[in-house]
């Protein structure tokens, strides 16, 4: 049991010392690169060039016009931090970035104007978790379930079908299938909504805004469902097949002993530590979002977040922050099944 | 209202009984007795909702809705218009379809931004040739962009100006003559010998230098048609033998590439640039500025220091003196606009390319839309009057309703056009600038101008006042002021009426921006916290040379500024927008400078660490409000603003019940945004994007549905015109037929095609009735040859700030 401890406290220093390369690799290659300068400037000049034409409108002087622009420029530049170089700048937010100090965002806020940006992330998370973790979930449940009855009917037509089934589900395009699907359910027949998190005017109260959410959310948690279902059916099958074939599984149905039995003791059990793996990973990758499908459902995830955070005005703090918590809940994933495998598998020592 | 017509119409129509009339007309809230009235005397009802105050319906409500799916939406009737331009595909989705039709506005100019810096060493920039940068005038194809990129919903344009501006009269003569066509044959010619001037060779069909292919980077924007536009121009010069890397990028990656780099680095050599459309404006000076002139900035090399920079003194001196007003008259004026526009035309650094008709969708039954001549159905009047019948609400669809960069807040936001498309129904302003004719008029105050002219000046009396920011008090103008001009503003028309809150809107609230505008720019420690807004303001708070309150109503402005158009004058002097109340604008000064608790701009809440505060959001609206509160307990006014022209215009106990109002409304709404306008706030959500205005029909409220009832913009056309037959040696005289309002005009340029050259250009005769005749100077037209001569025709008329244009095509001696 020590050793156990010692070896997943050696992995728990050993994944925070990829968390932190990570990040630091992302801000010395932002900042020696020059991208974050440039990044940075652009904003500055575009926001010039927008202000000087507003201007023009009213400062009829271009010399007092040019002072103005000048005013301007040295204001944005300590916005942004230009006016101290890149090491400066990015640094110091990686080590506060590393102590949850996620720092404040540039152009984007949450809807009650906070630019902090663990606010932000915390007001699209839950709209992430509703849609993607929820459809990881029923995927993972279905998976599991059909995955492993089908192991027992390998061969069957059954068994084809799904397979046809599975290599269309991944095969569609989850936006695709979307748009599909609003056409027929919202334009169509009309039974559920468009896109978009609320109705239009939407509810007040609590308990009928958040089952407005809900309603919103069935169309996008379906199309996810749909376009991950197959290859989730398909692993899991794949996976307690070759399971499912061993001397040992044979053994205990010669026992006599009951089919649910052997096929939670015998076959889940020992596939368990790569379906636990494929599970976890799923759970910690929908966290970041969906960036298509959040577009096509007008839905304000985390996905969007991140390409909020990219495009337009990129907002450096933003992109260090949510890169750090990515590789947060990579990490964290990775040290949960370490410690899983140590509980499912009694053959797995370190 | 409108159920209750529906009422009457099912009465009339002996769908109802008269017993289940009253029993469903109680269910609306309407008594016995009245409707019983009513059902006697409908058309009383009907006139008196046409009388009542503020706009046609009770509700308006704003909804956020993708642009790709809107089309479907609308059709749907999810909602009933939809705010935001469609893209070409989804408006041709939308032909034929019966219960929606496309307002079309012209909202949108395309341009190609060709960089002319010289190259390295060894190497060699086509468009640093100016023949090269020419001949892409004749390369490029508008008609192909305009009529199978765009399918017809855009109209080819050669200079800043729109082919629908009213400053095409302006420029004209210079267009109609350079006889811009597209000439591929023409362009290969001025390339080729311009390219093979400076030293480039053409081997195996590519343009070489030194032996190395010249390579041209072409920055397409991929969000929308200039796509397909980079791909067009990327064949045409591949035609031509230049190689041609295109870099297709979203707005982010295409500003870093195009306008954060030196143009000497040559991270680019062509960009499709795209401009959105306001108001219709009929006289420009920013904007050919803006397109032509390098000193405003937006010629490559941008005025940023360290990047090499495209120069022209020429364009620069023109532009400026334009800028200024530096001309005694409209002809003076014209002509420094048309040099510009030629040497414009003759650098070609920027190719302009079409002005895109932007499609907004609206259901057919939505019922007296003012449209505006540039922008459509986004204007101040249209929610105002327009109306469904059976139905008091209208359902809007925009892009977005709250986005990151949504900031209300009168002083520093409204930087986005989502706040500002639903702002502009709360508020009504002094001034506007009319949306056929493009010309400021009073909208809800009236004004008088009087000038001395362009080198004139008059005297400022000594009673007229400035505010003085170190001593927080109004203080009289320094002996022997003069001005330029004066402007009398009457605010009869908002001082009878109330804000939404219930407060009389007084004097105070006029003067109360006045003071803060001089404070944030002149108030040293102000300055310092708001340094932005403080300095840009100050050029024009400079050309200000005193006020004088002369009534309970009305207020003088001199100010240092001429136009040949008085209502130019107006717009400029103008010196309040009276949008917020005074109480709220003291509450955020004292949040901002005093409490150190928010910020106007964005910059300022960055620096300090506060918010950047927006009145629709709860807590900014607490921290205000806490002041408010504070204000009350002490009895606070604020220090001096109030004491002007011997007057004070707010005593304690009025300013507490403003105080108690403000309270009282945040505590029904959860907002602080209080207006004077048609519409109130009443709900805004941005988790849901969605916002509610409903309808303010107070007491006094001077305006009523049938004011904001303007209409479409009437349309000036010239009928198509039968080529006559002309003789060598006979007269040319063509009779034209101009369809418009007000006095009309016709101007014309007679064009020989084949050398390039101007014959003949001037005004047609005749008008009485839209008929004239195009009369040649005999002496021009005994001199020509047989063969194809063009005609340019462009009318224009008085009341629209819109013109039309025609060619046609003369055989003369054939």
């Amino acid at each position: 049991m020590t050793a156990i401890v010692r070896t997943l406290a050696i992995r728990a220093i050993t994944l925070l010392g990829v968390l932190f390369a990570v990040l630091l690799l992302l801000v010395v290659s932002l900042g020696v690169t020059g991208v974050s300068d440039k990044l940075l400037e652009a904003n500055v000049n575009e926001e010039l060039r927008a202000f000087r034409i507003a201007q023009s409108q009213t400062i009829r002087d271009p010399n007092q016009l040019e002072q103005a622009v000048a005013q301007r420029r040295v204001e944005l530049e300590e916005f942004y931090g230009l006016d101290t170089p890149w090491y400066r700048r990015m640094l110091p937010q990686l080590w506060r970035v590393m102590t949850l100090d996620l720092g404040r965002a540039r152009s984007l806020r949450t809807a009650d104007g906070s630019n902090k940006i663990s606010d932000i992330v915390l007001e699209r998370l839950p709209n992430t978790v509703i849609l993607l973790t929820t459809a990881t979930v029923i995927t993972a449940a279905i998976g599991l379930l059909v995955g492993v009855r089908m192991a027992t009917k390998v061969g069957t037509r059954l068994d084809r079908a799904v397979a046809y089934f599975a290599a269309v589900s991944f095969a569609v395009p989850a936006w695709w299938l979307g748009i599909l699907f609003i056409l027929i359910f919202a334009f169509r027949l009309d039974i559920l909504p468009a896109g978009g998190m609320y109705s239009n005017p939407p509810p007040e109260g609590f308990p009928e805004r958040q089952l407005d959410l809900l309603k919103h959310a069935l169309l996008p948690i379906l199309t996810l469902v749909l376009v991950s279902i197959g290859p989730s059916i398909y692993s899991v099958r794949t996976m307690t097949m070759t399971v499912a074939q061993e001397d040992h599984v044979l053994l205990a149905r010669a026992k006599g002993l009951p089919e649910g039995k052997v096929t939670r003791r015998h076959i889940l059990r020992v596939a368990a530590p790569p379906i636990v793996t494929g599970l976890i990973f799923g759970l910690a990758g929908s966290l970041s979002g969906a960036i298509l499908t959040e577009t096509v459902f007008n839905w304000r995830g985390m996905g969007r977040l991140f390409f909020d955070a990219f495009s337009g005005q990129p907002d450096e703090g933003v992109i260090v922050a949510l890169t750090f918590l990515f590789t947060l809940i990579y990490v964290v994933a990775r040290f949960i099944l370490d410690v899983l495998y140590v509980i499912l598998d009694p053959r797995v020592r370190y | 209202m409108a159920d209750l017509t529906a009422l009457l119409d099912a009465l009339a129509a002996g769908a109802i009984t008269r017993r289940e009339f009253f029993q469903r007309a109680a269910a609306l809230g309407v008594s016995a007795p009245l409707a019983s009235l009513i059902a006697r005397q409908p058309e009383a009802v009907f006139a008196q909702e046409a009388a009542r105050p503020g706009p046609a319906v009770d509700v308006v409500t704003f909804g956020a809705y993708n642009v790709d799916q809107a089309p479907l939406n609308v059709q749907n009737g999810d909602i009933d218009l939809y705010l935001f331009g469609l893209k070409t595909a989804g408006a041709q989705s939308l032909e034929g379809v019966d219960t929606v039709r496309l307002i079309q506005a012209p909202a949108s100019t395309l341009s190609l931004i060709l960089n002319p810096a010289p190259a390295n060493e060894g190497e060699l920039n086509p468009f640093s040739l100016p023949e090269v940068r020419l001949a892409m005038q004749y390369l490029v194809d508008r008609e192909f962009i305009a009529n199978d990129i765009y399918q017809g919903r855009a109209l080819p344009m050669l200079t800043s100006v729109s082919p629908l501006d009213y400053d095409q009269l302006t420029v004209f003569p210079v267009v109609s003559g350079l006889n811009i066509r597209h000439d591929p044959e023409y362009a290969a010619q001025l390339i080729t010998e311009a390219m093979e001037r400076a030293g480039a060779q053409r081997q195996n069909n590519v343009w070489t230098y030194n032996g190395n292919p010249i390579t041209l980077k072409i920055v397409v924007r991929v969000e929308d048609e200039r796509r397909d536009i980079g791909d067009l121009v990327r064949s045409n010069l591949e035609q031509l033998g230049f190689q041609v890397q295109p870099l297709y990028q979203q707005f982010g990656p295409a500003t870093l590439t195009v306008y954060a780099s030196d143009p000497r680095t040559f991270g680019w050599h062509i960009y499709t640039e795209g401009w959105g459309r306001g108001a219709p404006a009929r006289y420009d000076d920013a904007g050919v500025n803006q397109f032509y002139a390098p000193w405003l900035g937006q010629m490559p090399g941008w005025q940023e220091v360290g990047f090499w920079q495209y120069e022209n003194q020429e364009l620069d001196d023109l532009g400026k003196r334009l800028y200024r007003g530096e001309f005694q008259s409209q002809e003076e004026r014209d002509e420094l606009y048309r040099q510009m526009v030629q040497i414009g035309l003759n650098e070609s650094i920027r190719v302009w390319l079409v002005t895109a008709l932007q499609s907004f969708p609206i259901r057919t039954e939505v019922q007296d839309l003012t449209e505006d001549l540039v922008s459509g159905p986004k204007n101040l009047w249209a929610l105002r009057g327009a109306s469904i019948p059976g139905r008091s609400d209208i359902k809007v669809g925009h892009l977005w309703v709250w986005t990151e960069r949504t900031t209300w807040n009168p002083i520093g936001g409204f930087g986005d056009v989502y706040s500002v498309d639903i702002q502009r129904n709360l508020n009504d302003p002094p001034l506007v600038y009319h949306p056929f004719t493009g010309l400021p008029q009073p909208f809800r105050a009236d004004f008088e101008v009087e000038t001395a002219g362009p080198n004139d000046r008059m005297p400022v009396p000594e009673d007229a006042v400035l505010w003085d920011a170190a001593n927080d008090s109004w203080v009289p103008v320094t002996p022997g002021t003069t001005a330029k001009s004066k402007v009398t503003f009457d605010y009869s028309r908002y001082l009878q009426a109330s804000w939404h809150h219930g407060p009389k809107i007084t004097m105070a609230d006029v003067i109360y921006p006045i003071a803060q505008g001089f404070e944030i720019a002149y108030d040293e420690n102000k300055v310092q916290i708001e340094t932005a807004i403080g300095i840009t303001a100050r050029p024009v708070l400079e050309t200000i040379k005193g006020f004088r309150l002369i009534s309970d109503t009305q207020i003088e402005v001199y100010v240092d500024y001429w136009h040949f158009e008085p209502g130019y004058i107006a717009a400029y002097a103008s010196p309040s927008g009276v949008s917020t109340p005074w109480e709220i604008l003291a509450a955020m000064d004292d949040v901002v400078f005093e409490k150190r608790q928010g910020a106007y701009s964005d910059t300022a809440a960055a620096r300090f660490n506060v918010p950047w505060l927006s009145l629709v959001t709860e807590s900014d609206a607490r921290l205000v409000l806490r002041s408010l509160r504070e204000f009350k307990r002490r009895g606070t006014i604020p220090a001096g603003v109030f004491e002007i022209g011997g007057q004070t215009l707010v005593t304690e106990d009025e300013a507490v019940a403003r105080y108690d109002a403000c309270e009282e409304w945040f505590r029904n709404t959860n907002l602080l945004i209080i207006g004077n306008g048609p519409f109130q706030l009443t709900r805004y959500d941005p988790p849901a994007q969605f916002a509610q205005l409903d309808a303010f029909r107070a007491e006094g409220y001077p305006f009523t549905a049938a004011d904001f009832r303007l209409g479409t913009p009437p349309r000036i056309s010239i009928e198509p015109v039968t080529p006559p037959t002309i003789n060598l040696g006979d007269p040319i005289s063509v009779p034209v037929t101009v369809s418009g309002p007000g006095t009309l005009s016709l101007q014309y340029t007679l064009v020989d095609p084949a050398a390039g050259q101007v014959l003949a250009t001037g005004f047609a005769e005749g008008g009485e009735g839209g008929a004239f005749t195009v009369n040649v100077d005999p002496n021009v037209s005994s001199g020509l040859f047989p063969g194809l001569y063009q005609l340019f025709l462009l009318a224009a008329s008085s009341d629209i700030a819109a013109v039309a244009q025609q060619r046609v095509d003369l055989q003369i001696g054939v």
